[in-house]
């Protein structure tokens, strides 16, 4: 066996190591949930945004998802004047406002942990994990789930918006866009 | 012969059963020690969003997490004590933990003929047992969660 054909057969037994998974922590209902880092977009100082909810920016329609009433949180008043986040995902454009969000972190895939069995309702579907946070525990949100309910109607909102808007709206969270409108 | 005395070796350490008793909101129950995998002081529960019944928090013990299972919402009783116990339980789905009342709990042992049918159609048990005027059930760890309590 040549030398070149001894380090590819040891190469192939080496795991490569998976990258680090990040997420975005925020308060929601005084409950820790982490988004998908992938699937924020960026997001908008209160200010910015009006009670109603969804946003445009940058021709792209963001319709309000309502985790609130859907995950049956209790109200809190820090959620009323809080940052709301952009998420995209399949097409699929969404904004959740949150209560405080915490800002980004980095974890090992081995340390996203997964939602005990024990959890045997809806929330299976809500969660695809739990990540150490600080002193305490935050669960990790399913983007395709949270953004079913920005399914209806906006494919023909945002079918004309090149997939190049987005890009230039892609900056992670700390971007306040100029183009924010109201919905 | 040696068959036989294997038996009723077997027989007689089966007739005793390790408890530890202890109470939520001031009632008193039991649970199996090899059903046990601590006790220690509670650390409050961290609420997460479900909807599955009575399991609606978890506590973080150093690195890991567990799902906390509320007995005391399942009893219609709020846990005594300004600082509650944590009862870990050996559940076929995972360690699961419990707030239990502040009071120590305390290990008993049971002659097993002394276990009793006990049905309240709320707690999950594998039996009863008299203790002074109480009438202690046994909590059944691997029912909790999937016995039908509501």
């Amino acid at each position: 066996m040549s030398v070149s054909g001894q380090t590819r057969g040891l190469a192939s037994l080496i795991p490569l190591p998976l990258p680090p998974v990040q997420f975005f922590v925020a308060t929601l209902g005084a409950r820790l949930l982490a988004f998908d880092a992938d699937a924020v977009q960026g997001s908008l100082a209160t200010e910015d945004v009006g009670a109603t909810g969804g946003v445009t920016v940058e021709g792209i329609l963001y319709k309000p998802v309502d985790l609130m009433s859907r995950m049956a949180l209790p109200a809190d008043a820090d959620d009323l004047n809080g940052p709301v986040l952009l998420l995209s995902r399949g097409g699929l454009y969404g904004c959740i406002r949150v209560g405080r969000l915490h800002g980004p972190v980095e974890r090992e895939p081995a340390q996203v942990l997964p939602l005990p069995l024990h959890f045997r309702g809806a929330e299976q579907e809500w969660y695809r994990g739990m990540i150490l946070f600080e002193h305490s525990v935050a669960m990790v949100l399913n983007s395709a789930w949270i953004l079913e309910e920005a399914k209806s109607g906006q494919d023909a909102a945002n079918v004309e918006r090149p997939r190049e808007a987005l890009q230039s709206v892609a900056a992670k969270p700390g971007l306040v866009s100029s183009e924010v409108q109201e919905c | 012969m040696l068959r036989g005395w294997n038996g009723n070796r077997q027989k007689r350490t089966s007739q005793t059963l390790n408890l530890l008793i202890f109470s939520v909101g001031g009632r008193r129950l039991a649970v199996k020690t090899d059903e046990l995998a601590g006790v220690s002081e509670w650390t409050g529960g961290i609420p997460v969003a479900s909807r599955t019944p009575f399991i609606s928090s978890v506590v973080r013990l150093d690195q890991a997490v567990f799902p906390v299972f509320d007995l005391a919402e399942l009893l219609h009783v709020s846990v005594r004590g300004n600082s509650p116990l944590c009862v870990m339980a050996k559940h076929p789905q995972g360690t699961l933990a419990i707030c239990i009342d502040e009071k120590m709990p305390v290990l008993h042992t049971l002659d097993v003929a002394a276990v009793r049918p006990y049905q309240d159609g709320i707690l999950p048990s594998s039996g009863s047992f008299s203790s002074e005027l109480d009438e202690i059930p046994i909590l059944s760890v691997s029912k909790l969660g999937v016995a039908p309590e509501v």
